[in-house]
């Protein structure tokens, strides 16, 4: 929020003042009787839909320490609704703040309940608010503000550890608040007369005395807790009577002048002696904290619908940019794409245009060029199986001429896609792939043969393993051997003479494979 | 936080604001989604008529390439006999004049009947391929001559062919030194031709 307005509520008059950008901007006093409230209605009228924050300077107010049991926060609320219906049954405005933890025991949580017992105080000015539809920000104590405020001069200053009483003088009175620590241990508020009347000075003075002796009867522990007697005044004359207040032992005072006051809360000097309730309605607009709020929720809703309203305000927002956003970037990218395609239609007009692609441009043909191709490397794959017995005889001739005993009678090669081929077929079948290979058969005999078998086998063997052994020969197999020693054929023979015509003989057979040759 | 009637009142012209901002947002979407996918079809139509040109440019450079490649090797295959019809009469002449020249004492040859020829991983369509086995029997003084006439079967004149079979047997009775011919020699050839097809096509 850019604005908020503070309203600081007493007996008898209200203080409102309001704040851009942490800068007052506009302050005025309004008494409380018919015309306070017009004018008040009025100043307000001009800042409609700003939140105000409410500060209640009054002594109809309560507080109390409570310890309650350290439980989960659904039950602790249970409690602490429990007990402020106990204590405050009949206040509505009311609320509960918690101090810290015990230190020993159960640990329980310690709690300072408060609540303004006489709501008649705020209920007028807060009603000339609702008419005029402002959203109430909340409602504040006045020690409760208090208590940052000496927060912050303690660091201004700087003081050292310890208590704290806390002087402050406004419109509705004297101010004292004790603080233990963090915690607000004590508060209260005493008319006092008007500066200019002769016993002002005794009676601020003996309010202050009434205070420290009370602090004193219920045995409150300096000697172990310095304590630190601050005057923060607002006018000269506060400045006079607190030098006048008689110190006891453990007790130190710190007068801080209003012109240092005024500097230390960023306020004008002049204005904050002429407006006192400036010194915690600054501190309620620009050293922000989370202050005990005890305005019943009902109050709190315009608050509410005011930041759902602005919620959905932003939230409009948000979806226009993005949706302008996402449409911008769409739109460059169509732009793009549609550039792209000129470019391309282009390129493919001067495509068109240097290379004219009409039949009449192609030369002559019967056929496809893809047909002429095919019929070609037929024809070149047809030539590169051209092959010869060459190799076959060459690789037999050379093995017989190792071997002269053995008379060859026949040979046979076939070109085959079948390696396991046989010697049988007249008429080659058909070649079922261009995969072929070189296969050879050859047929002979033992020269001059003498019936001597076991020579005969000597020779064959030989010859197949030569053949064997030629870097050129892929396999062979000895298909018949001269003499058939198997157990499973019937061997017949005789070892007489031999007679004229009747000359033994000792025939076989071999089978060989080339090496594929590459193609 | 429980909204009642009266708070959705007055939250009228926020969410007033959100509707509208909303039908804006809506639009202004569907507006530019839409130029999007105009620009982007009529890329895409741009890009596929670029590839199809490309791809038209480059089929129409191989077709090309291609003519001018094999359109000669297809004319000297036509000539000599590869394509088209079987010149028989071309092989018997040849080996008349292999025999006549060369002094071979005689050279017996059987051509069979022509068949359809599909072999394997070989598809020359739209042509036919056609085949048809020659043999030749001969009797020779030495196995040197079975290869001198292999050698000189192929020429110009006549298809190509695959040699498929030859056989070399030792005339039985005959191991003496006296006799001409001593050994007969078969050879069985696949002689290979192709058909063009009937409905001619130019490119």
């Amino acid at each position: 929020m850019l604005r908020k307005i503070v309203l600081c509520i007493s007996q008898k008059q209200a203080t409102a003042g309001l704040w851009r950008m942490g800068k007052l901007m506009s302050c005025g006093e309004f008494p409380d009787h018919e015309a306070g409230h017009e004018g008040f209605r009025k100043w307000l009228h001009q800042y409609r839909s700003t939140p105000i924050s409410v500060i209640v300077d009054t002594a109809e107010e309560d507080f109390r320490l409570e310890t309650i049991p350290h439980v989960a926060a659904r039950s602790r609320k249970e409690i602490l609704d429990r007990r402020l219906n106990q204590h405050y049954r009949n206040a509505g405005f009311r609320a509960a703040q918690q101090i810290d933890r015990e230190t020993a025991g159960r640990r329980d949580d310690r709690f300072l309940l408060m609540a303004l017992t006489n709501p008649e105080v705020v209920s007028t000015w807060i009603s000339i608010a609702q008419r005029l539809q402002m959203p109430l920000a909340g409602i504040y104590l006045a020690p409760v503000v208090s208590k940052r405020l000496g927060q912050l001069l303690s660091d201004a200053l700087p003081l050292p550890q310890g208590d704290l009483l806390l002087v402050t003088r406004q419109h509705a009175g004297l101010r004292q608040s004790f603080f233990r620590g963090p915690a607000l241990h004590f508060s209260r508020l005493s008319p006092l007369p008007d500066q200019s009347i002769p016993n002002f000075q005794q009676r601020y003075v003996v309010e202050t005395e009434k205070t420290l002796l009370y602090l004193l009867d219920t045995q409150t522990n300096f000697s172990q807790n310095r304590m630190h007697l601050m005057f923060a005044a607002t006018q000269d004359a506060d400045v006079d009577a607190a030098q006048h207040v008689p110190l006891t032992q453990n007790i130190d005072r710190t007068v801080i002048k209003p012109s240092e006051l005024a500097r230390y809360l960023g306020l004008d000097s002049m204005l904050l002696q002429r407006h006192p309730d400036l010194m915690l309605m600054q501190v309620l607009a620009c050293h922000g904290f989370s202050a005990t709020n005890i305005a019943p929720g009902k109050l709190m809703r315009p608050l509410q619908l005011q930041r759902i309203g602005l919620s959905l305000n932003i939230a409009s927002a948000a979806c226009l940019s993005g949706a302008a956003v996402m449409a911008a970037a769409n739109i460059a990218s169509a732009y793009d794409m549609e550039h792209q395609s000129n470019r391309l239609a282009a390129q493919i007009r001067t495509q068109e245009r240097l290379h004219p692609d009409t039949p009449r441009s192609l030369p002559a043909t019967p056929w496809p060029g893809g047909m002429l191709k095919t019929v070609s490397e037929l024809a070149q794959n047809i030539d590169s199986l051209n092959r010869t017995p060459q190799r076959m005889m060459q690789i037999v001739g050379e093995a017989l001429d190792r071997q002269p005993e053995i008379r060859l009678d026949r040979l046979r090669w076939q070109l085959t896609d079948k390696i396991d081929g046989t010697d049988d077929a007249s008429i080659p079948a058909p070649l079922a792939s261009f995969d072929v290979h070189e296969i050879g058969f050859i047929e002979g005999e033992i020269a001059n043969f003498d019936g001597n078998y076991r020579a005969a086998l000597d020779s064959v063997n030989r010859l197949a393993e030569q053949l064997k052994n030629h870097r050129q020969v892929h396999r062979i197999e000895i298909l018949r051997q001269p003499l058939d020693t198997s157990p499973l054929a019937n061997l017949q023979g005789s070892t007489r003479e031999p007679q004229t015509g009747q000359a033994p003989s000792a025939p076989f057979k071999l089978k060989i494979v080339l090496k594929a040759v590459p193609r | 936080m429980m909204l009642t009637r009266q708070d959705v009142r007055s939250l009228g012209l926020p969410l007033a604001t959100l509707g509208t901002a909303l039908v804006i947002a809506i639009g202004l979407y569907s507006y530019a989604g839409g130029q999007v996918s105009r620009a982007r079809q009529q890329w895409l139509a741009q890009q596929s008529a670029w590839a199809q040109a490309r791809a038209h440019r480059l089929a129409s450079a191989t077709e090309k390439e291609n003519i001018a490649r094999f359109l000669p090797e297809y004319r000297r295959l036509k000539q000599h006999g590869f394509i088209g019809e079987e010149k028989r009469a071309s092989w018997m002449e040849h080996l008349r004049e292999i025999h006549l020249r060369h002094q071979f004492s005689a050279i017996d040859y059987d051509i069979g009947i022509q068949q359809a020829y599909k072999p394997a991983g070989v598809a020359p369509e739209p042509f036919q391929l056609h085949r048809s086995v020659v043999t030749l029997r001969f009797p020779v003084l030495h196995e040197g001559r079975l290869l001198s006439l292999l050698q000189m079967l192929p020429t110009d004149d006549i298809a190509p062919f695959i040699l498929r079979d030859c056989m070399l047997v030792r005339r039985a009775g005959e191991g003496g030194k006296t006799s001409a011919s001593r050994i007969d020699a078969t050879c069985s050839l696949d002689w290979l031709t192709v058909t063009e097809p009937l409905n001619r096509s130019t490119p």
